[in-house]
């Protein structure tokens, strides 16, 4: 008895270990590579990115590798239970939390400063679709059914957009609506959502204090933002365009050396990548993105249980808002909304709710067979 | 591709179909967005390479010029009398400063400025161009400078450089002829070769020799091009070429000479010139004075207003500006004229009786009494009107004019001085041609001792003066000192009616009864020379009735004093003209300054010759 029980452990992991998508891991791998090298490239001896990117990276894969090994059962049953838990961080954050910029995010860690708007997005794609794991299709589109999902996405929008961090809100907002479309909403209801949205959103203004009235314009018209980030739009488009097709060659790039791109090794780290590789590395780069995508989609479709599948969906879709809003933004086709490029900034959160996020995809794949 | 096929009702698919058909939608719209970002990049890394290139280059690339330094001026003995100095300085690129209060509070904290600066400053760079590099009007010391250098992130479009300034050794002594330079204005920059442009701290000639020399003087600029960061601090130096310096140039001006007539002059308003038989010019004093070295740093206004509004008109160089009737120091000329048109013969007389009377008009001479019988000799002696009056009679207007002219009056002696005046000789053409009147004969007889119509500059008399003091000869007259000059021209017929002219001129100063007699220098015949005493209004009879003094007149209707001479006597080294604004007589006035200057003159020779 006791001799079968090991066997079968053994042979859970090594099924594990063969179900695992090593093709998949080495593309994450290439963009952290990449991310590494571009860090390194416009890293000082007194700033130390490297030093600090490379430690979250150790973190982040092991949290990879343990969520990825873990079976899609365990998050399907704590889905609501991380929901919470991260809804009380963000209570916490929005109560007594480490104020940068007059912006209430972060929880102060060690060597992480930890933002729960970040894991809010993974707790509310795991909170939806386990809501909608039970429902049948049939009842879907019934206004009773649509309260509870409201209240997941409604209440985490509102501490994320007073914190204030109107961007990180709209990002859980959009991607919960894909969730919502994805789990078989009927179109009508996005219809009739956005017709009202219109129709309430000058009364719910009005009742906003003008300061808050005012963090709506700046997110709505950036050029208006007293920091300037028209400014920042010219200069990264300069230096994606004068890269050309070659680029200007590793450590040359000489919009980031001399100090003319802002924020570089955050936001704008693609453009510090674009200047220095050009066109073929920006190509390559995106590519490889798709890639992850392409893998992710192709994982939830092979998932046998709806809950798999609207998990992956849900954090692939994540990871294209974010890849399409950052390079929107750094070639100047999207206003300016401070959104990291998924895997190769550096940030601490950004990069841990990443990996995390991946982890389950691969977690759902590794344990398609198992019945939840 | 299950996906494709489309299902007839929503009712009866699966939900994991429904799904999986959304998420392809879903997908579809990603490679939309996949398709949109790759040729956006196609097009700003491909297609529009060349033009952000360039945009990345105008952002690192900061070309500055660098200002050549000024050429020197020395004068006929090496002495420098226009110097440049080393100077820490700082240009501000407006286009760069994103808030000029922000810039000038942090500026107000690494070096002194006092808030009527900063406020000056302000009001200046508001009418400024923007791509033209805005220099502080201030020198930095070392400690500033160096101090400026290491916070040069911190003030972002400030430039810290190290340029020269022109200072004048003897400021206010040269301060007309040499002149002064200060920042050019638009006019000055479209005439000026587009090198020169954005050219921090250039300062060009304005006035004087400054100007006049100022294609030799200025040189021309170097240029650096620095890779900046975006602090504007240079990272490294990618091109540099060096300027050219400014030639040096060598005066005639003798600076002791220049000096004392400076002194000489003092209160008096007007001007002296001297110069040798070559026409090289040893002095040109003007007076009063100004402070040349505060033009180079930047006049206030006041300073400048009360400048430009002082009565006696010290910005203007009298001796090349201001056209005075010649008066009685014509008269050589007129004789000269007529004897060389054989209107008189050298034994000419006429008599003198005060006055005389012409269609109802009565032209005075200046005794009252009158001279008598009188000769050619006697008349320049004791400088007679009534004489000249008949000499130019029969002379006639135009044939004074063609000698005049001969000897270079009513035309520039220099060549671009846009500050000298070209004086003016009449002729009865001019009179109908200008005036559009006939010419009438009492204007030929005032034309005789030089009043009416007829103006002439100091510099023109003492040319007119020199080339009867070298017998004769053609002179352009000059003030660099390398140009040798060899007299060749004559320009007159008779050298004898030259000697005999410059003969009654001697008796005028070295003989008792000389209008000069006062001022001669006692001892030797070493100066002689002719007075003048120019009416700036006609005198009416009343006031001739009534015997009212020069000196009782208001400052501005008082005569002008005149004098022309040159020494030594026997072998004419020197001609000088001083003229006096307003000063009374020529001999009470001009005279005794003359003689002072020459007597120096001789003094300073004679000293040469001894060692």
């Amino acid at each position: 008895m006791f001799r079968t029980i090991k066997k079968s452990i053994i042979q859970q992991a090594k099924e594990k270990f063969f179900m695992f998508d090593w093709l998949f891991f080495s593309l994450v791998v290439l963009l952290i590579c990449v991310g590494l090298l571009t860090i390194y490239s416009v890293d000082r001896v007194d700033t130390n990115y490297l030093v600090k990117h490379s430690l979250r990276i150790a973190v982040s894969v092991s949290l990879f590798f343990i969520v990825a090994f873990t079976n899609i059962k365990f998050w399907y049953r704590y889905a609501y239970v991380f929901y919470f838990i991260v809804l009380g961080l963000l209570l916490y954050v929005s109560l007594f939390g480490f104020s940068a910029l007059g912006a209430k995010r972060w929880i102060n860690l060690y060597f992480f400063n930890i933002q729960p708007s970040e894991l809010m997005k993974v707790a509310v794609i795991l909170a939806l679709a386990r809501y909608y794991q039970f429902i049948k299709i049939e009842d879907i589109d019934r206004l009773s059914n649509l309260i509870i999902p409201l209240f997941i996405i409604i209440i985490p929008f509102f501490l994320v957009a007073n914190q204030p961090d109107l961007g990180t809100g709209i990002f859980i907002l959009i991607v919960s609506i894909g969730m919502l479309w994805l789990a078989g909403l009927n179109l009508k209801i996005f219809l009739t959502g956005l017709v009202s949205l219109f129709v309430l959103a000058p009364f719910v203004i009005s009742f906003l204090k003008p300061y808050q009235q005012k963090r709506i314009l700046t997110f709505l018209n950036p050029e208006n933002d007293p920091l300037g980030s028209g400014y920042q739009i010219i200069q990264s488009k300069i230096a994606i365009g004068s890269a050309g097709f070659f680029g200007k060659g590793f450590k040359q790039g000489t919009q980031s050396n001399l100090e003319f791109l802002p924020e570089k090794h955050t936001d704008f780290i693609f453009t510090v990548f674009a200047e220095q590789f050009g066109f073929l590395g920006s190509l390559l780069l995106i590519f490889i993105f798709f890639g992850i995508i392409l893998t992710i989609l192709t994982i939830s479709l092979q998932s046998q249980n709806n809950f798999s599948r609207l998990v992956c969906f849900g954090i692939g879709f994540n990871i294209f808002v974010y890849l399409a809003v950052n390079l929107g933004m750094v070639t100047g086709l999207l206003p300016v909304v401070g959104v990291p490029l998924p895997i190769i900034s550096y940030g601490g959160t950004a990069m841990l709710t990443t990996m995390f996020a991946l982890g389950i995809v691969m977690s759902a794949k590794i344990h398609k067979e198992y019945k939840l | 591709m299950k996906y494709f096929t489309p299902s007839p009702k929503k009712g009866s698919e699966s939900k994991s179909k429904l799904i999986s058909r959304r998420a392809f939608v879903l997908t579809s719209f990603k490679f939309v967005f996949l398709a949109t970002i790759i040729s956006r990049l196609f097009y700003m890394q491909v297609v529009k390479k060349d033009e952000y290139t360039i945009r990345s280059d105008k952002n690192r690339f900061r070309s500055w010029k660098l200002t050549p330094s000024r050429g020197v001026i020395l004068d006929k003995h090496d002495h420098v009398i226009a110097d440049n100095f080393q100077v820490y300085k700082i240009a501000l690129i407006p286009k760069e400063i994103k808030s000029i209060n922000n810039f000038f509070s942090s500026l107000s904290e690494l070096i002194p400025l006092n808030q009527d600066e900063i406020d000056l400053y302000k009001k200046k760079l508001v009418k400024f161009n923007k791509y033209q590099p805005f220099v502080l009007n201030k020198n930095l010391n070392w400690k500033e400078f160096s101090k400026l250098n290491y916070n040069i992130q911190n003030l972002q479009g400030a430039q810290p450089f190290i340029s020269y300034e022109r200072t004048y050794k003897y400021p206010f002594e040269f301060s007309h002829i040499i002149g002064y330079v200060s920042a050019p204005d638009k006019n000055d920059l479209n005439r000026l070769d587009s090198n020169f442009r954005e050219v921090p701290n250039l300062k060009i000639g304005k006035f004087g020799l400054e100007k006049n020399l100022d294609d030799q003087l200025l040189g021309s600029p170097g240029s650096a091009t620095y890779e900046v960061n975006v602090f504007g601090k240079r990272i490294k130096q990618v091109v540099h070429e060096e300027g050219v310096n400014g030639n040096p140039i060598k005066i005639t001006i003798d600076k002791d000479i220049q000096t004392f007539a400076h002194h000489r002059l003092k209160n008096n308003p007007g001007s002296i010139v001297v110069m040798d038989m070559q026409g090289k010019v040893l002095c040109c004093a003007s007076s009063p004075s100004f402070d040349s070295n505060k033009f180079t740093y930047g006049m206030s206004e006041d300073e400048f207003k009360a400048l430009n509004k002082d009565e006696q008109k010290p910005l203007i160089n009298k001796a090349l500006t201001t056209a005075y009737p010649p008066a009685s120091t014509i008269k050589m000329l007129v004789a000269l004229s007529a004897l060389e048109n054989k209107i008189i013969t050298k034994d000419f007389k006429h008599t003198c009786k005060g006055d005389v009377e012409l269609y109802d008009h009565k032209y005075h001479c200046w005794k009252e009494k009158g001279h008598g019988r009188i000769g050619l000799h006697e008349a320049i002696k004791q400088s007679c009107d009534i004489y000249f009056y008949e000499v130019a009679r029969l002379l006639g207007i135009n044939r004074l004019q063609e000698t005049a002219m001969k000897f270079g009056l009513g035309e520039k002696v220099f060549q671009n001085f846009i500050e000298e005046k070209e004086g003016l000789i009449p002729s009865t053409t001019w009179k109908r041609k200008v005036l559009g009147k006939p010419w009438f004969l009492g204007e030929t007889m005032i034309a005789g001792i030089g009043q009416g119509y007829m103006k002439s500059t100091n510099v023109q008399l003492c040319k007119m003066m020199a080339q009867f003091a070298n017998g004769g000869y053609k002179i352009s007259p000059s003030f660099i000192e390398n140009e040798q000059t060899v007299l060749t021209e004559k320009i007159v017929n008779d050298d004898e009616y030259v000697g005999l002219l410059l003969k009654s001129l001697d008796a005028a100063t070295n003989e008792p009864g000389g209008t000069s007699y006062a001022s001669r220098i006692i001892g030797a015949r070493q100066f002689a020379g002719k007075t003048g005493t120019a009416q700036v209004r006609r005198i009416s009879q009343l006031e001739r009735d009534q015997d009212i003094k020069n000196k009782d007149l208001p400052l501005k209707y008082r005569d002008h004093s005149l004098f022309v001479g040159f020494g030594p006597t026997d072998k004419p080294k020197y001609a000088i003209t001083v003229i006096i604004d307003h000063g009374g007589s020529g001999s009470a006035v001009a005279a005794p300054i003359a003689r002072d200057v020459m007597k120096n003159i001789f003094e300073k020779d004679a000293k040469v010759n001894n060692v």
